[in-house]
């Protein structure tokens, strides 16, 4: 989405001035002077670089458990991270959403998740708000509850469709479940609604905020 | 026929040969015995490079093979010279002596050697896991067959005798995924435990690196002489734990002050049972009558 003077998306606000671009969110601030004509564009990444990279999977906190049994369908929302591009050169990874992360498993062998406290949408056609949305298909012989939905970063697809105001939406996902979380073991190739562009997951440079303990910093 | 009977009958046929045949044939056989050692050798370095040489680091594997290559062909050729009156027994013997002799004068490189076989077998960190050893804390920047050497946060190399390591109380902070923060913090006996507790949980709330599960506490710990200690416990990813403590730590201070809770220094109420006469100097004499005037 191309940035012509003031774009806000949930949290997150870029604004541009004549030779001048803000970037911020809740977890930084900076400005860029701009001695070049590339076009400012903002571009839904996955929400995996904020404050650094090192989640690899989203687990979709639900709130209140849902009780499924068969194949059930629902809309989720889901946390997505926006990429502040100047021409071809990434600015900034921003995130219009609070940041948490949580441990899938034990703090000893599991894995670092992006976490996110995610509601359940009736009618995805008349979503207004900020978050993405996903649909997800739940596989279940006997009846279950859902508490959360785990996915590996790696698998998801996401898709965007720019009009007045920024939907993102991410492929189907696909999973059985076990011990009350919905792990995705497949998604969909084709998007969920028509009209979707497909848009690259990941930022192509470092954006760490945090230096890591390589710079000689330790415990 | 029996192989006895086979060796003496040949035995018989070879003392039978004439001179010159004799001494070609032996040579032959001596030629054939090293042939065979060196085929054997070769075949046991191919069953190394298949089986052993994927599972231990290569400077390791170079030892191993050379070692068990180059003791095949050793005792084979010196076996194969036996009917030249070269024998393996008297051969044995001065290498065993010499051993004894090398193995204690080198017995501590011996010991780093094997200790260092033990650390790739028993795997305690590999190069890059940040550890605590012997006081020092650091990351891991090379590990050979005696010495490992860790790169300390301050930036030094230290290079340890792989004995001493083994020997050592090893913590390797990359072993698990997420590590502990504790922090303890004292507030006056004036302020409200409530209202501080609420203030700090919000701290860890709020920072995107505090992880949600294991679920962060508040709580107190103590009723100590000067203060009401609380502790902060959260769970955060190994890899960002120095940087998370010391946000969080810079952060207490401040949102105890903005919520109005004190952090007292020690101090000490001194009651006294007596009346105590106080004997003031002139000038603070002066000073009591100017007030009183």
């Amino acid at each position: 989405m191309l940035v012509s003077d003031e774009l806000r998306v949930g949290l997150a606000r870029v604004a541009k001035h004549v030779d001048r671009v803000l970037v911020e969110d809740p977890y930084v601030k900076e400005e860029f002077i701009l001695a070049t004509d590339a076009p400012i564009n903002v571009e839904p990444v996955l929400p995996a670089h904020v404050p650094v990279r090192l989640a690899e999977c989203v687990y979709l906190d639900l709130g209140t458990p849902i009780v499924i049994s068969g194949t059930t369908s629902i809309w989720v929302t889901i946390p997505y991270e926006l990429r502040v591009v100047a021409g071809e050169r990434v600015l900034k990874v921003l995130t219009p959403f609070k940041v948490k992360h949580t441990v899938v498993g034990t703090p000893y062998e599991g894995v670092i998740c992006r976490w996110f406290k995610s509601t359940v949408i009736s009618n995805p056609n008349a979503w207004d708000g900020a978050e993405g949305l996903v649909k997800v298909v739940v596989r279940s012989p006997t009846p279950e509850v859902v508490k959360g939905i785990y996915a590996r970063l790696s698998i998801l697809k996401l898709y965007v469709r720019e009009g007045r105001h920024l939907s993102v939406f991410y492929g189907t996902m696909k999973g059985p479940v076990r011990d009350n979380v919905m792990y995705v073991s497949n998604v969909e190739e084709q998007p969920p609604v028509e009209g979707l562009k497909e848009v690259h997951g990941l930022a192509d440079h470092n954006v760490a905020r945090y230096f890591h303990m390589e710079f000689m910093e330790g415990p | 026929m029996f192989p006895q009977d086979m060796i003496q009958k040949l035995g018989t046929m070879f003392d039978a040969l004439p001179a010159l045949e004799k001494q070609i044939l032996l040579y032959a056989g001596v030629a054939a015995a090293i042939g065979a050692t060196i085929a054997v050798a070769v075949l046991v370095r191919y069953w190394l490079r298949r089986s052993l040489r994927p599972k231990v680091p290569p400077h390791v594997y170079v030892g191993i093979e050379k070692v068990v290559v180059y003791g095949i062909i050793l005792v084979g050729v010196v076996a194969a010279l036996s009917p030249f009156g070269i024998q393996l027994t008297g051969l044995l013997m001065v290498g065993g002596f010499a051993s004894i002799v090398i193995g204690f004068a080198a017995q501590t490189v011996f010991a780093n050697f094997f200790s260092g076989l033990l650390l790739y077998v028993e795997r305690p960190f590999k190069i890059g896991d940040p550890i605590k050893v012997l006081n020092y804390v650091g990351r891991v920047e090379d590990i050979s067959i005696v010495s490992t050497k860790i790169r300390t946060w301050d930036g030094v190399l230290v290079r340890i005798p792989n004995e001493k390591l083994m020997n050592s109380d090893i913590s390797n902070y990359s072993k698990s995924v997420a590590r502990r923060i504790d922090i303890p913090i004292g507030i006056s006996y004036k302020s409200d435990i409530e209202k501080a507790r609420e203030a700090l949980r919000k701290i860890l709330e709020e920072h995107p690196l505090v992880l949600v599960y294991p679920p962060p506490k508040v709580y107190v710990v103590d009723y100590s002489d000067s203060a009401i200690v609380l502790k902060l416990r959260c769970w955060v990813p190994t890899s960002m734990w120095f940087e998370t403590y010391m946000e969080l730590v810079a952060k207490v201070k401040a949102t105890l002050d903005e919520a109005g809770i004190e952090i007292p220094f020690p101090q000490l109420d001194l009651h006294v049972k007596e009346p105590v006469a106080i004997n003031l100097l002139s000038k603070e004499r002066e000073a009591l009558s100017d007030v009183s005037t």
